[in-house]
């Protein structure tokens, strides 16, 4: 690629970001307290914090 | 959907290119960002004329690798809409401990803390003035939770008709107990819970504080969960002993300071009208000590009356603080504090010019984190999460010291949305509940065609209800401020991210 450079690349992280355990935290809670930025909270379970869940639990 | 955008410091323009359906975060050449934005049809003549003064050659060869790309399933991914299932489990609370403050914040969305309405039977600052405010402050931990059991030894023996009273200023502990049950059943099979004790003053209520922590970890543990707490404090009681409580037992502690003194005096006054810096600053700067490497911030508000707010930042940081957040205020547009669509431009650029400074000082010694200019493109939330924002209402709920539940501190106040009472149990609203439930990213009126939806998340539901009335329009300012914050993120993490960060 001469003119693009590829910083980020996601397109084959889809299948991994759909863990849906809903045991992160709630950006609220953490530090703005007035308006949310989902984007800046960590998947606990990619980091292997949490408990992986049973698919039923979803 | 693909968004370009650009970033100039230090005297460099860079141009960037997002994916926000997987994330993906590409640098790009002028000659492809002015091809890109012609596809949009969002060139000016003078970019036109550039555009077509390109070589052919040049026009293919851009042209290849963007499909090359696509073809790699970087950019020009398809929107996948997912079946959202709400939780329905309330996994973090809210628990506002006292509906009093020793600080009078011209802008404070809880009525100086009282959470008093219009309609309210009394005037805040009367109200708080009456229950001893000024004393309070004076006072240590042990004397404010002596005032609180005198005042429950007074009460009546009843405790179903004693809690119910919506004028209950400070949340007694059999209240904050039934608060922990509550939230250990209602959080069914999840494991990770939080509870953040806000207020007011949460520090005015401290000897519930220190109960509640311990009940709910005992709590916990027999129901095999994990329990993160928080404190957003206004530091005016922090002292040694509080501090080090808050140090060894909080996960997060969030300290409001609004910035250079002159800022910071001129809103947040003492009941006394004044100015409550100096005390703030020390105290801050004390924990923060303390704190070491554990996890605080300090979070300030900016108004219609600091646009220069990037300076209140950095002041900060040059105090010695590297956990900083500023916040927009709430607040109704006749308000002469509030900030206003006109002020967007303004708002967008200061943004622009602190992040600038924020890529230089983060080489330095001075290095310091600001919140919304931290964004992980690794291990950020799953697209579930994504789609449902910060899950007030759902997952997420705040409870009054009377043990009112409402979806968010922000709605506490609001008939509407009361969604029960954790004394008289029962559990939640339905109709409230499903109402939040079915508000996601996929139901807000702009969303669909934003590229920052799945990092705002459709944004805070209560500043849709403050500015639009309904929880599934967004606000335009809003959005204004957070595109402009999530590109600078962006640019700021390829920056870092090129300078091997």
């Amino acid at each position: 690629m001469k003119r693009i450079e590829v910083l980020f690349d996601n397109g084959k992280k889809n299948d991994g970001a759909k863990y849906g355990c809903m045991e992160c935290q709630t950006s609220c809670q953490s530090a703005c307290k007035t308006s949310c930025t989902i984007g800046n909270q960590n998947c606990l379970q990619k980091e292997e914090k949490v408990y992986v869940q049973k698919k039923e639990e979803k | 959907m693909l968004h370009t955008f650009k970033f100039s410091h230090r005297g460099e323009l860079r141009y960037y290119l997002f994916e926000s359906e997987n994330g993906s975060l590409l640098e790009i050449e002028r000659p492809v960002f002015l091809y890109l934005k012609n596809g949009n049809g969002e060139l000016t003549q003078e970019e036109k004329a550039e555009l077509d003064s390109l070589d052919g050659a040049v026009v293919k060869e851009i042209a290849d690798e963007l499909n090359e790309l696509k073809e790699r399933g970087i950019i020009g991914v398809e929107e996948e809409r997912i079946d959202i299932k709400k939780s329905g489990f309330i996994k973090s609370l809210c628990l506002n401990v006292c509906h009093d403050c020793n600080l009078r914040c011209a802008y404070c969305f809880a009525a100086q803390g009282t959470y008093e309405t219009e309609n309210g039977k009394q005037n805040a600052e009367s109200a708080t003035c009456n229950k001893g405010g000024t004393a309070r402050e004076k006072g240590n931990s042990e004397s404010l939770s002596c005032g609180k059991n005198e005042r429950e030894k007074s009460e009546p023996a009843d405790e179903k008709t004693k809690y119910k009273n919506a004028d209950e200023k400070y949340m007694s502990l059999p209240t904050a107990k039934a608060a922990v049950d509550f939230l250990v059943k209602a959080s069914g099979p999840r494991r990770n819970l939080e509870i953040d004790f806000f207020g007011g003053e949460p520090l005015m209520n401290f000897g519930v504080v220190k109960a509640v922590v311990d009940y709910a970890r005992q709590k916990c543990k027999e129901n095999g969960k994990n329990i993160a707490f928080t404190m957003t404090t206004n530091a005016l009681l922090l002292n040694k002993k509080t501090a080090g409580y808050l140090d060894e037992n909080m996960d997060n502690v969030v300290i409001s300071i609004d910035g250079r003194r002159e800022v910071h005096d001129a809103l947040r006054k003492t009941a006394g009208g004044a100015g409550s810096f100096d005390r703030v600053l020390k105290n801050a700067l004390e924990f923060r000590d303390i704190r070491g490497e554990k996890k605080y911030y300090v979070r300030g508000t900016y108004t219609g009356r600091n646009p220069d707010f990037g300076e209140d930042v950095l002041f900060l940081n040059d105090c010695g603080f590297d956990r900083i957040s500023v916040e927009p205020v709430v607040l109704p547009e006749d308000d002469p504090l509030a900030l206003r669509l006109s002020d967007a431009e303004k708002i967008k650029s200061e943004y622009e010019r602190f992040a600038s400074e924020y890529l230089e000082r983060r080489k330095t010694a001075k290095r310091f984190d600001f919140f919304h200019f931290m964004i992980d493109l690794d291990k950020g939330p799953c697209v579930y999460k994504r789609l449902n924002g910060c899950g007030a209402g759902d997952e997420y709920a705040a409870v009054t010291p009377s043990g009112d539940i409402y979806p968010c501190h922000q709605f506490i106040g609001k008939p509407e949305f009361l969604m029960g009472n954790v004394i008289e149990g029962g559990g939640v609203d339905s109709a409230v509940q499903e109402k939040f439930q079915r508000s996601t990213v996929y139901t807000k009126d702009k969303c669909g065609e934003c590229f920052a939806k799945y990092f705002c998340s459709g944004g805070c539901a209560a500043n849709s209800v403050t500015y639009e009335r309904d929880i599934n329009k967004t606000n335009a300012l809003y959005c204004a401020v957070m595109r402009k914050r999530l590109e600078l993120s962006l640019a700021i993490r390829a920056a870092e991210k090129k300078r091997g960060g």
